[in-house]
């Protein structure tokens, strides 16, 4: 199960939220040296405003494990404003509301196993994917060291570069890709990655399942495994306002 | 001000980042990846596995791409100069391998040999450059079951590749080690070995130890004393045999166990 923070229902989130942020300013304020906003002990930029949405994948405890942060394109993103360099000819082509960016994907571990981080890496690809279906999203665009674009593209399947890679000033270098989605890749994401269910779980602040802890609703996810072992999300993403029942 | 490359090298390395994945056959993406490379004086390239199912092993030509007439005496050349090196216990003195685990892109065999502080590491040179070739840039990667390599690019000496360039490269090395994987001999051993499972928190002390921090960083940021990050650590250390922070790290990232934060 992953989790779809939208700006309706961060109130329901805020823990794991601050979380993110904090690892966020340890990974890139402290580790990396950018100069970027400090608040409240967290790191935050110009995204992370209503229109943002987190991903975030929690163990069972409801603490953060990964979290991930997608927003349109069409007024500013970290690629097309700050780094259109990296993209082959005019970055603008891809300021678009259809067009959502992939940006401060931090991890603080994806699994106690090889297997279970696997299937749980893949599984933040294919919540991703289903949001975006859901939403009417055509493309995820982003940026990444280069060195990542192999795996990238074998985790993503039909990721391709959006540019030339060019150098950082620190060291290392970078490059700007894109993600055409759709069914298809959906199809081959679960296909590939063995992850045949749903994943991304938004909670509705309506629903009677808002009044129960976070942590409540991941330990019953994983009493629901299905017969191969996978823990089946509490409810597809596209469920506008799912039955009680889908937590029991 | 960013600089660019020669427009013919910009379109054969855009070509091959947008193609490479449509090739059916090794050859066909050898034969893609020669074309890319030349436009820097790059002469071939090989893949070099520098770990196996998580742990540190010792460095193993897989495939690559040669634009040599004599493939067959290259290919030759290479097994014995594999044994050479193993017998020799090469790998023990080889600046090229903590470099491969360290730099932040590719670097060349000259800048490694700078960095060897044993005598043995100048004899491993002058023999490499002997049977081989006379300079190589290295570029870490990983390959497509997340191990660890190097794709090692045969070149000129005389010819200075700028950071641009190096970028580029990085870029096709990335894509062809894990692309070309898929069509290489399969592994005699694929199953990994059984490993204990990390608990929450030492799987959080583990990342942390992924990025340098130490005992004491780490039990601040996670609110607990040095003394039990270190006990953490230790279970890790042994849970996943690794006999060093830095091994427990590398092991942790091969077994995709943590990932690198991305922008």
């Amino acid at each position: 199960m992953i989790h779809v923070v939208t700006a309706a229902n961060r109130g329901f989130y805020e823990p794991q939220l601050e979380a993110m942020h904090r690892l966020r300013r340890e990974l890139f304020i402290v580790g990396r040296g950018w100069d970027l906003e400090e608040r409240d002990g967290g790191e935050y930029d110009r995204s992370d405003d209503e229109r943002a949405i987190y991903l975030l994948m929690l163990d069972q405890d409801a603490r953060l494990l990964c979290g991930m942060r997608l927003r349109p394109t069409d007024d500013w993103s970290v690629l097309t404003d700050a780094l259109p360099h990296l993209v082959m000819g005019d970055a603008a082509r891809l300021k678009r509301p259809d067009i959502w960016e992939m940006t401060r994907h931090v991890s603080i571990g994806l699994g106690a196993t090889a297997p279970e981080a696997r299937r749980r890496s893949a599984e933040i690809r294919v919540a991703m994917t289903e949001l975006a279906l859901r939403d009417g999203i055509s493309q995820f665009v982003g940026a990444m060291d280069t060195g990542l674009l192999g795996p990238a593209t074998q985790g993503w399947i039909r990721l391709k570069a959006a540019g030339l890679p060019q150098p950082y000033p620190e060291g290392g270098s970078g490059l700007g890709f894109t993600i055409p989605v759709s069914e298809g890749l959906l199809a081959d994401l679960r296909r590939d990655f063995a992850c045949p269910v749903p994943i991304a779980f938004e909670l509705d602040a309506r629903s009677p399942l808002s009044a129960r802890p976070i942590a409540e609703l991941e330990i019953r996810s994983r009493a629901r495994q299905g017969a191969d072992g996978y823990p089946p999300s509490l409810a597809p993403v596209w469920a506008p306002c799912f039955a009680v029942e889908g937590a029991a | 001000m960013v600089e660019k490359l020669s427009p013919a090298a910009a379109e054969a390395v855009w070509d091959f980042l947008n193609s490479a994945q449509d090739c059916e056959t090794l050859e066909a993406l050898n034969a893609r990846l020669l074309k890319a490379i030349g436009h820097f004086g790059l002469t071939g390239g090989q893949v070099v596995r520098l770990s196996s199912d998580g742990r540190i092993s010792a460095p193993r030509a897989i495939f690559g791409a040669h634009g040599r007439a004599d493939v067959g005496a290259y290919d030759a050349a290479l097994d014995g100069w594999s044994q050479h090196y193993l017998d020799e216990a090469y790998a023990l003195v080889d600046p090229v391998i903590p470099m491969s685990f360290q730099a932040k892109g590719p670097f060349t065999w000259s800048e490694a040999e700078a960095r060897g502080m044993h005598r043995k590491t100048r004899t491993l040179f002058g023999e490499a450059r002997e049977s081989l070739i006379a300079e190589a840039l290295v570029c870490p990667v990983r390959t497509a079951n997340g191990d660890f390599a190097v794709v090692t690019f045969g070149m000129d000496r005389r010819r200075p590749v700028d950071l641009v360039e190096r970028a580029s490269i990085h870029a096709l090395a990335s894509l062809y080690a894990v692309i070309g994987d898929a069509f290489a001999e399969p592994e005699t051993s694929l199953e990994p070995p059984p490993a204990r499972p990390l608990t929450r928190r030492e799987l959080e002390c583990v990342y942390w130890v992924s990025v340098g921090k130490s005992d004491r960083e780490i039990g601040l940021i996670l609110g607990i004393s040095k003394e039990t990050v270190h006990r953490h650590v230790e279970a890790a250390k042994t849970k996943l045999g690794a006999a060093s922070r830095a091994q427990l790290a590398l092991r942790a990232f091969a077994l995709g166990l943590i990932a690198p934060a991305m922008f």
